[in-house]
């Protein structure tokens, strides 16, 4: 500021102050980029969209101003007596000569003081039962109505809405839209649910919300909703937030799935898992078929078998059958009878031809026989004049003894 | 046995799908005659045909229920 001159006192206008005011503020690194904490009051919405209020704290106060295009994308809902953390950068409202803080950011006092409360009411809940694993129930395997519960115009919605198209395009979608963050959601939501159940046609109810911060997913830790969630009929997948992100509901619901899409995943059979296990089923039906039918088949020939075997018929054809048999072995054993006697008479003819008297006369003996044709052996038997043939090897010869000489020891013929 | 009077066409995929697998396995058993086997086999495969058709040709419908403060466009 200039240095008072003695002959001239030169002033400033409130508007140069003011501004000048604003620009030294606006030029402060603190006050362009600062967190504020307090608790609200004087809070008015007019309806240009404006959010105006008070922070205060048992010694002071600020002035806030919230602009519409802000105002619209708080996470919360302000209410007095809410104790909130602010952001924005601090300046002169040049009109009223008053510094306010222009607020571009609201959150909970502290991560800490949500996080607390968080547990406060999980563990309250818990201990009355409402997480427990045995209040969890299987999910149909394959759902003919899906209850969704969430934003409308969310992506968390399209990216459900496709993969139930490309898993399993049969079921029926119930849409109970929702917003899922804001005052008014958490009231909402427990209304989409109760709805859905009043329904009670929805086999399965997804309740999700696509990623965002702590305070975007609170409406999925309030105590309605979450009781709500336990209370449903049908069991409830819930699919907020990220991977990372565990909200209340998660720990009612009967399956917390990582994200919308999952959910939707877990819920549904695969439309390629379908087709399989449908064309297992069709062939073993053809299997089944054909083990059935050649079963029938087997028993079919073993009766046909045993009644042949019982057949008059086959008694016939085993008795001519034994009939042959047996004339078969008779004509064996006659033929072998016959040999037999042919060998023996062949034998037997040998011997004879041995013993054939005549056969010596080849070799120059003779037989005498006398005219009574008695073979002359002895001498004894002859006597002088008598006639007697000599029968040689080819013929005979008549003749007369002559003499008779020896009647001694050997009876040779002469 | 789930053994349904009604006509295959007129069952939705979880009835047809589950009917289709008690008669696979009322057939594995093998405790039907052959004539009954026989009706099973027609029936499972019209089962067949109908649950394989209907995963082809589905549609996802979307009803909405708080038609009042839908901003939603109309999906299919």
């Amino acid at each position: 500021m200039r240095q008072p001159s003695l002959f001239q006192i030169t002033s400033l206008t409130v508007s140069d102050i003011s501004r000048y005011l604003r620009e030294l503020m606006d030029s402060d690194e603190i006050l362009r980029d600062v967190w504020i904490r307090g608790e609200i009051s004087n809070l008015s919405r007019p309806s240009s969209g404006h959010i105006y209020f008070t922070l205060k704290d048992p010694s002071s106060a600020l002035k806030c101003v919230i602009w519409k295009m802000n105002a619209a994308r708080l996470p919360l809902m302000l209410q007095s007596g809410m104790a909130i953390e602010a952001h924005g950068a601090i300046s002169v409202y040049e009109r009223d000569g008053q510094y306010q803080l222009y607020v571009d950011a609201v959150r909970m006092s502290g991560e800490g003081a949500l996080y607390q409360e968080f547990m406060r009411l999980k563990a309250r809940l818990e201990a009355e039962g409402l997480f427990d694993t045995a209040r969890k129930r299987p999910l149909p395997e394959i759902p003919q109505r899906i209850g969704i519960v969430t934003s409308p115009t969310g992506a968390a919605l399209q990216d459900m809405l496709n993969t139930l198209r490309r898993r399993y395009p049969l079921a029926e979608v119930l849409l109970a839209s929702a917003p899922v963050q804001g005052d008014e959601a958490p009231d909402a939501l427990v209304n989409s649910l109760k709805r859905l159940n009043a329904l009670g046609s929805a086999d399965v109810i997804i309740l999700a919300r696509g990623g965002g911060s702590l305070e975007d997913l609170w409406a999925f830790n309030d105590e309605n909703v979450v009781r709500a969630v336990a209370a449903s009929h049908a069991p409830v997948v819930t699919g907020v937030g990220h991977e990372t992100d565990f909200t209340l509901s998660d720990f009612a619901a009967d399956l917390r799935a990582p994200t919308p899409t999952a959910a939707a995943e877990l819920c549904t059979p695969d439309r390629a898992e379908l087709f399989e296990s449908l064309a297992s089923l069709s062939s073993r039906l053809g299997y089944a078929l054909q083990a059935v039918t050649s079963q029938s088949a087997v028993d079919l020939m073993d009766l046909k078998h045993r009644l042949d075997n019982l057949s008059p018929l086959w008694l016939v054809r085993n008795d001519r059958q034994r009939l042959d048999e047996l004339a078969s072995r008779a004509e064996l054993a006659l033929h072998n009878e016959l040999r037999m006697q042919h060998s023996q008479v062949k034998s037997l003819q040998t011997r004879l031809a041995s013993l054939n008297p005549f056969a010596v006369l080849q070799r120059g003996y003779a037989i005498v026989s006398d005219s009574a044709g008695q073979v002359v052996s002895s001498v004894k038997t002859v006597k002088t004049s008598d006639q007697v043939t000599i029968q040689v090897s080819d013929g005979t010869i008549k003749s007369q003894v002559v003499a008779i000489k020896g009647g001694g020891t050997h009876g040779e013929n002469g | 046995m789930a053994k349904t009077d009604k006509t295959p066409l007129a069952l939705t995929y979880e009835q047809a799908f589950s009917e289709l697998e008690s008669i696979v396995e009322a057939m594995e058993n093998q405790q039907q005659p052959l004539d009954e086997t026989m009706k099973l086999f027609e029936r499972g495969q019209i089962l067949s045909q109908h649950c394989t058709s209907l995963l082809d040709n589905a549609e996802l419908r979307i009803k909405e229920l708080n038609t009042s403060k839908s901003s939603l466009d109309k999906e299919d």
